[in-house]
Order: C-alpha cells, then sequence, then structure tokens
C-alpha cells in the first residue's frame, strides 16, 4: 500500500469536522439520557427484526390500502429492474432523485443511464459528486472530500461559465439549476430512514428539502427501502426521530421530516429490497447489523475513517459498519480489504445510537473471511505457529535477545530498517527487546515468595510487550504491589490470544487463551498491566469459548483499576505525595477507554496519587496508531495517527505522557525519540513506583 | 385543528428559543387581526408581488394581498411567489418544530417553494415533544381515503454539504419566520 492513500487535505477537513461533530453532538443531547434512548433504540430494532416478515406484509397492506403500489426485490438488478419498468411505464427520461444509500448499494444510477433514463441528484453533496463521477464518501455528507474550489471547478464544468469559490454562490446555484429542471423532470426517487408497518408510511429525512421537493412536485413517484427500515408503530420512528438528528449532524432536529403514507395526488411504488438481508437476519451474530439507521455517528468518531476518508475506506458503504453490511449486500470478498483497515479501538460502539458492537462484529468477520478467502501466510505462522505455541514463542523471543547487540544501538532500540521497510519504522523509533524477561528479573529479584503478605496473594499478568520489551513496567507495578503487602504469584509468560482472535484466527486464540486461563484460574486476583489482555481474558476469551459462567471478569483487572477499588487509602501510605511542577498530560487507551471504561479510574489514581494534575490534551480517547498488528498491515495511518497523538501531547507543554496501554507506550514514545520530543512516556504502575516512600522501594 | 390545553408560558419560550436556534424568525402577535398586520407588514418588507397560501391558511392574508394570492396546486405558481403563507396545525417545542397535517400537495408545494416561508401558529398549540403529538399525526396518516401525509419543518432549508460550512436556503426556504399568536403575552402587552 502506498503512502499517496492519504490525501492532507481531506485529513485536516475529517479532523475539523469530527472535532466540530462532536461539540454539536454533546449540545444536541443536553437533557436526553443517550444510553437509554439507544438501548430502547436497539431492543425497539431487535423486537422488528425478530418480526422483520410480518410487519413487511403489514406495511404493505397499508401502504396499498392508502393507493401505494408495493413490490418486492431479492436483489439490487431486481429492484433497479422494478424501478426501470416503473419510469419506462411513466414515458419518464429523467429521475430527480433524494439521496439514498441503497440506491448507491444497487449501483442504481449506473442501472438507468444504461436503460437511458437519466438520474439527476438534487442533494448537493450528492449531485456534485454524481457531476464528478465519483461515490459519496460520507453516508450523510456525501462531497466532504471535495473543496469549495472543487465544486466551483465542477459546477463551472457543467454550466460552461466561470463560477466564484464561495460557498453561498455555489449554494445558490444548485438552487437555480434544480429549479430550472424539477418541473420538467416526470418522476421522483426517494429512500426511506424508516418505514411504519401500522400505518405504511415512508419517513423521509432532509436538511436541504430537496427530498419534499423531489417527493412532492414530480408526477410519478417511487421509493426504495431495505426491508430492515420497518418499524412497527410511529411511536418507534418517534424514538428513531429523536436519535437520529442529534446523533447524525448533532442537530436537534432535522429541517425536513416528512411521514407519506397515502399516495396523494401522484401514483407511488414501493420497492422493498432484500439484497441479502435476509441472511444477516437469519445470523445470530450478525444481526445486530440490521439495527443501524445510518447516522454515521461510527464514521464520524472512527480514526482511521479520519485519516483515510470514504474512498479508501469503504466499498459502496463505508468505515467499520460499511464493512458489516458489505460483506453481505455486497460479497465477502469486497470487505476483505475494509475489514483490515478497523483499528479495533471499539470508540464507535459508544456512539452507535443501536449499540451495535461494530468492531467485535469487524474481528467476527475477520474469522469469515480467513476461512472463506484465505489469509496471508505470515499471519498465519505469526498467529497459529508461534502465538498458539508458548514454546516457540519463547524460543522467537530469546533468538531476538541474542542476536540483541546486532540489532539494536546502544540506546535499545532497533537499528533503523533498511529501504523497502523504512515505512515500518520511519515515524516510531522500534524498541529492541530487553535483555533480561520480566518473569526472570522478577524471579532474581526476591519480590515473590513472601508467605506472609498481610493483604493476600495476588497473580500478576503482564503480558507479552511488558515480559520481552518493558520488564521495568513490571518490576514497578510489583514493587507497588509488595509495598502495599501482597505476596505476588506470577501468571505464567504466554499470550493472552488477543492477537490471534483480533486478526480473525480463533482457533489459536482460544488455544492460548484456554492454556493461561488453566494456569490462572485458582488465583483470587489477577492484575494486568495490559488493557488488551485484560479485555481478552476478561471479556473477549470468555465469549470466544461460551466461558460466561465463570465470572472471570471481576477477577481479572486492570492495575490502574485495582488500585482505584481497592487500594486508595493503601496507596495514600506507601507513595509520598509531592506538588509536581512539570504539567503531566493522559493519553486514553482504547481498550481501557472503549471496553474496560476505566480511564476514570486511573485519572483518579494518577491525581490523587501522585499529585499530578492532568492537563488534557485534545482528542485524548482517540488511537494512537499502534493497534497491534494494524500498525504492520497500515504504516501510512498508523504514522498519521501518531503524528496527530504527538501533536496533542505538544500542544499540552506536558513533560509527561501517563498511559495504561504498552502498546501505546511502544508507539508514543518511538514517536517521541524519532522526533526528538523530550517527554517521558510513563505506564501509570511506573509513576506510582516512583513515588513509593523511601521506606518501601 | 386539534387544540390541547393552552400551552404553559415555559413551553411557549422554549418553543420560541428552539425554533430561534434552528434559524427561524418567531414573531409574537395578540390576536389573529395582530397575526395579520404583522404578516402584512412582513410581506410589504419583503416587497413581494405574489404569495402562494393553501386553502387552510387563507384566513391570515392580509387584505392587500388578496389580490396577488396564488394558490399551491401548480407547483410553478408556488415557486414563483417570494413567500409562502402557511398554517401550522402544532409546534413542538422541545425541538422548534412546525407540524403540518398535509391534505394536498399544494399545502407542500407553498410550504416548500417560495424563498421565505411564513407561518402562523397558535400558542395554544405547542406541545412539549413529538410524542405528544403523535396521537393527532398517527390519526391523520391512518384514513386511507385522506392524503395522509405529515411535514414536520425545523429551520429554514439548510446543507452543509461544502466543506461542513453551513448554508441557508439551499433547496426550500430560506427564511422561515413563524407568526406567534399568543393571547396570554397579548394580555400583559
Amino acid at each position: 500500500m502506498s503512502r499517496s492513500r492519504i490525501d492532507p487535505h481531506l485529513k485536516s477537513v475529517l479532523a475539523e469536522f469530527s472535532r466540530n461533530y462532536l461539540v454539536k453532538r454533546r449540545n444536541a443531547l443536553m437533557g436526553q439520557n443517550f444510553e437509554e434512548l439507544r438501548t430502547l433504540l436497539a431492543e425497539m430494532k431487535d423486537a422488528s427484526l425478530e418480526r422483520n416478515a410480518e410487519l413487511l406484509d403489514r406495511f404493505e397492506a397499508e401502504a396499498r390500502r392508502r393507493g401505494n403500489e408495493v413490490l418486492r426485490a431479492r436483489d439490487g438488478d431486481e429492484a433497479n429492474r422494478l424501478i426501470a419498468d416503473v419510469l419506462g411505464r411513466n414515458g419518464a427520461a429523467k429521475v430527480a432523485k433524494s439521496k439514498s444509500m441503497v440506491g448507491e448499494e444497487t449501483h442504481l444510477n449506473d442501472f438507468l443511464s444504461r436503460r437511458g433514463i437519466e438520474p439527476r441528484e438534487t442533494d448537493l453533496g450528492e449531485w456534485i459528486v454524481q457531476l464528478e463521477a465519483e461515490a459519496p464518501t460520507h453516508m450523510v455528507m456525501p462531497a466532504i472530500h471535495l473543496t469549495r474550489a472543487d465544486v466551483a471547478r465542477i459546477f463551472a464544468r457543467r454550466l460552461g461559465r466561470p463560477v466564484p469559490e464561495e460557498i453561498p454562490a455555489l449554494v445558490r446555484i444548485a438552487r437555480e439549476e434544480l429549479r430550472r429542471e424539477i418541473f420538467t423532470i416526470a418522476a421522483g426517487f426517494i429512500g426511506a430512514n424508516a418505514l411504519v408497518a401500522e400505518n405504511g408510511a415512508v419517513i423521509l429525512v432532509t436538511n436541504e428539502g430537496n427530498g419534499r421537493l423531489v417527493s412532492t412536485v414530480p408526477p410519478v413517484q417511487v421509493v426504495l427501502a431495505s426491508i430492515e427500515k420497518v418499524v412497527p408503530t410511529m411511536a418507534d420512528a418517534a424514538l428513531l426521530l429523536r436519535l437520529l438528528p442529534r446523533n447524525a449532524t448533532g442537530q436537534v432536529f432535522t429541517s425536513y421530516v416528512s411521514f407519506i403514507a397515502g399516495a396523494g395526488d401522484h401514483p407511488r411504488t414501493i420497492i422493498l429490497l432484500d439484497n441479502h438481508r435476509s441472511e444477516i437476519l437469519a445470523d445470530p451474530v450478525f444481526r445486530q447489523v440490521l439495527r443501524c439507521i445510518k447516522c454515521s455517528a461510527c464514521l464520524n468518531v472512527c480514526p482511521a475513517y479520519k485519516v483515510l476518508g470514504g474512498k479508501e475506506f469503504a466499498h459502496v458503504y463505508m468505515g467499520g459498519i460499511g464493512t458489516l453490511l458489505t460483506a453481505w449486500v455486497h460479497g465477502l470478498k469486497e470487505s476483505k480489504a475494509m475489514a483490515g483497515l478497523c483499528l479495533g479501538c471499539h470508540r464507535c460502539e459508544d456512539y452507535c445510537a443501536a449499540k451495535i458492537k461494530i468492531a467485535d462484529l469487524v474481528i467476527a468477520l475477520r474469522e469469515r473471511i480467513n476461512e472463506q478467502t484465505g489469509s496471508p501466510l505470515w499471519k498465519r505462522l505469526a498467529f497459529e505457529g508461534v502465538l498458539a505455541r508458548p514454546p516457540v514463542h519463547r524460543a522467537a523471543f530469546r533468538a531476538a535477545r541474542v542476536g540483541r547487540p546486532l540489532l539494536s544501538g546502544k540506546d535499545g532500540y532497533l537499528r533503523r530498517l533498511p529501504f523497502p521497510f523504512r515505512k515500518y519504522d520511519r515515524f516510531r523509533a522500534v524498541p529492541a527487546p530487553a535483555k533480561k524477561t520480566f518473569s526472570k528479573l522478577f524471579n532474581k529479584s526476591g519480590l515473590g515468595g513472601d508467605q506472609t503478605a498481610s493483604r493476600g496473594r495476588i497473580t500478576i499478568f503482564v503480558g507479552c510487550l511488558v515480559e520481552h520489551f518493558y520488564p521495568e513496567i513490571g518490576m514497578d507495578a510489583a514493587r507497588v504491589l509488595k509495598a502495599l503487602g501482597y505476596g505476588i504469584d506470577l501468571a505464567p509468560a504466554a499470550c493472552c490470544g488477543f492477537p490471534s482472535a483480533n486478526g480473525g484466527f480463533p482457533r489459536s486464540a482460544r488455544k492460548s487463551y484456554e492454556k493461561l486461563m488453566e494456569a490462572i484460574r485458582a488465583s483470587e486476583t489477577v492484575v494486568t498491566l495490559c488493557p488488551t489482555c485484560t479485555t481478552m481474558l476478561g471479556h473477549a476469551g470468555p465469549d470466544l469459548v461460551g466461558d460466561e459462567a465463570a465470572g472471570l471478569a471481576d477477577k481479572i483487572i486492570s492495575f490502574a483499576e485495582f488500585m482505584e477499588r481497592k487500594e486508595k487509602k493503601g496507596l495514600a501510605r506507601v507513595l509520598s505525595k509531592r506538588p509536581e511542577p512539570n504539567a503531566l498530560t493522559y493519553h486514553e487507551s482504547c481498550h481501557h477507554k472503549y471496553y474496560l471504561k476505566a480511564v476514570e479510574a486511573t485519572r483518579s489514581v494518577l491525581e490523587t496519587a501522585t499529585g499530578f494534575k492532568i492537563k488534557d490534551m485534545i482528542e485524548t480517547a482517540t488511537c494512537c496508531g499502534f493497534a497491534g498488528s494494524f500498525s504492520a498491515d497500515h504504516p501510512e495511518v498508523s504514522e498519521a495517527l501518531l503524528a496527530e497523538k504527538i501533536e496533542a501531547i505538544k500542544e499540552t507543554g506536558a513533560g509527561t505522557v501517563a498511559l495504561d496501554c504498552p502498546g501505546c507506550l511502544l508507539q508514543i514514545r518511538g514517536g517521541c525519540r524519532r522526533q526528538g520530543l523530550a517527554v517521558e512516556v510513563r505506564h501509570t504502575a511506573q509513576l506510582l513506583a516512583e513515588r513509593l516512600n523511601k521506606r518501601n522501594s | 385543528m386539534v387544540r390541547g390545553k393552552r400551552a404553559g408560558a415555559g413551553l411557549v419560550k422554549l418553543f420560541r428559543e428552539r425554533a430561534e436556534a434552528a434559524g427561524a424568525e418567531v414573531r409574537t402577535s395578540a390576536t389573529p387581526a395582530a397575526a395579520r398586520t404583522a404578516i402584512a407588514s412582513i410581506l410589504e418588507e419583503l416587497g413581494a408581488q405574489t404569495i402562494a397560501s393553501a386553502a387552510d391558511a387563507k384566513a391570515f392574508v392580509p387584505a392587500k394581498f388578496r389580490a396577488r394570492l396564488v394558490r399551491g396546486d401548480k407547483a410553478e405558481d408556488s415557486a414563483s411567489a417570494e413567500a409562502g403563507l402557511v398554517l401550522a396545525h402544532f409546534g413542538i417545542a422541545e425541538t422548534g418544530t412546525l407540524v403540518h397535517l398535509d391534505r394536498s400537495d399544494a399545502g407542500k408545494n407553498v410550504w416548500t417553494l417560495p424563498p421565505v416561508c411564513v407561518a402562523v401558529l397558535e400558542a395554544c398549540a405547542i406541545v412539549g415533544r413529538l410524542e405528544d403529538v403523535l396521537p393527532a399525526i398517527t390519526k391523520h396518516l391512518a384514513s386511507p381515503s385522506g392524503f395522509g401525509q405529515v411535514s414536520l419543518v425545523t429551520g429554514p432549508s439548510r446543507t452543509a454539504d461544502i466543506e461542513n460550512v453551513l448554508s441557508i436556503g439551499v433547496h426550500g426556504p430560506g427564511r422561515l419566520v413563524i407568526v406567534l399568536i399568543d393571547t396570554i403575552i397579548g394580555k400583559k402587552a
């Protein structure tokens, strides 16, 4: 993959868009209980999906009773044919279209053009991309990748005269041009935001008013809606409308919401499209994908989308949710590249209006992709041949330690990689394996083996990065636990299985996970130093093996959460609190924040126990770009995200960055080093250990 | 028109705030007659030569504009009028939204096509939330013989499709002026 996949202008537009979106959304949700509303919406959609066939029949009957024609289409081609037939029957040479992602899904415009019917997009953004012969790059903002200068150029070409590069003038042109044409166009085409079974109403939500023009002015009317849009009642529709605008664009309400039940003065044909949605409905794991109300919040907060935009991270649908839809409506193969672009940060899941576990489902999808379309050899080797086999895993690192003097400089970082591998370490210095593993250091230190510990025994699981690269973090955590009065047992130095699970290799993941769990199942409490391992051991792993009854989530706990829940007083006793002259900023690691919901615990521990005052960086909860093997698969995206992270860190003027994830530490510390930035990057455990009282340290 | 209890002053205030936040202009009149006067002055400010109006807002057409009235039946006529005069059946305070129970395409044309939309709303028709007005909307949509459409309009037509910069009046009206008839406020004044 070449670096040119990232368009710097687009990246800065999307970054600003995302920031504005977050502010607007927060304001629009003021006074609303988002969690409660989205839980209700998810339940409503699930219940609707459960009886989808019945609701569609009811919708069809009610819509017919009100004078509409209702047709069913099995796939995109059939939908296109039905639409072309309606238009042909009515002698329409041109059709005015309101934005419809489902129409994009079926490639309706191409189909109509081939049939000699001219599609005329009326949504401003959609019209712009149509004139440029492009596809939308965002579900709500189709032309977000184009500047006003681009639009002026596109309009000038269309009009055959110069056009000013000013937004109001461009918007005026769009109005005038549509007004000139609309009264002569015989047919109007709209999508649907929802269908209401109880009265056959189509709900159409637009800000521009083009939907109203298109659904009122032309004499012939066509609606294309996918089958999951149907909801039972108007009350259900109202719930959807309470969330959709707020979560989509940060508007309290959209300018125009139309309920169209009666055919009114025009014949109206409504086409209900399946296109493999029945298969999603029948799939217990992926069914929740159809809860989606296409608000695009997931795109608006997606770090990878923000860097790449909706040309790169798309087939027709974009981003994580788009990956899932694509796998069915366009095929597993088409979704493959997209599935690789999900960082697995889970940020989208916090924003999804329908509580869809987007990132979890993308991981599940990777498994199917690997099974059915094959996987790269190096990944199969890494996950199945090395990580799932602890002896091989250990031997590999042993070899790396032996080769250390050859590989690394005195500073502990690997030597610069030669061309053509420069893209992997150009932006981030990569550490060499530590001289000694954490297990070795710990066993020699005498920190373990205390049978008379006043606070009982605790198992510590440090994860691969600490074991092999950052043993000092493990030692610091152990010293803090020991000072608090715990006897420490070590969990085996083995992989938790996360990298395999994340890559779509559940068999090796299960193997690693079960082996490790066997060794630590008897422990009362397992303290971890890596949020990703914690996610695997406490949540993803049990899901993978159907081990929910074990209640493991409660006893496997991140270092920060353990301190917050159990040892706030203890820390006050063993740490010397001193006022810190340097500001500290805190990077919220993705799994720590979005999966474990543990960042508040860290914040509280850091502020009360260390005397640091946290100075927040912007977008502190946005991925640093490491994301495990992602940074090897997509170094240019990793680089872009890291650059933004480091910029944000610089802006705070902080001398120290705290974080909870050794992966983020590798990325951010390596990036700061490449930039020559004198910032300490420290794990929470290190910041606590530095402050141990003399007599405790 | 279905009437509930008169909306409390709090609701009217909230409606006004939210409608203005969405980009609508709100003018308050104490009586229907005063509303007509206010409408006349809005239309005069615009220098409107022709205005479009559907049947339900007929009572609010100022005398001097009666001769310059087009009906909305023909879309082109509505589009050529300088302003549309409409009657909203409800207001939703929480979102500053106007609710119109459409009875014909003509009604929808008048709301959508002219560059300025002047909407009359009685304070007694303001409800708190969309959910409060659902029974009336549902009833209107239920009848198989009726026109069976409903429009919710919040502020003027808007787009942010170019560089995410907000622009007004792309395909619908660039101005939405709400003439609010509030007898209680009228008495205080």
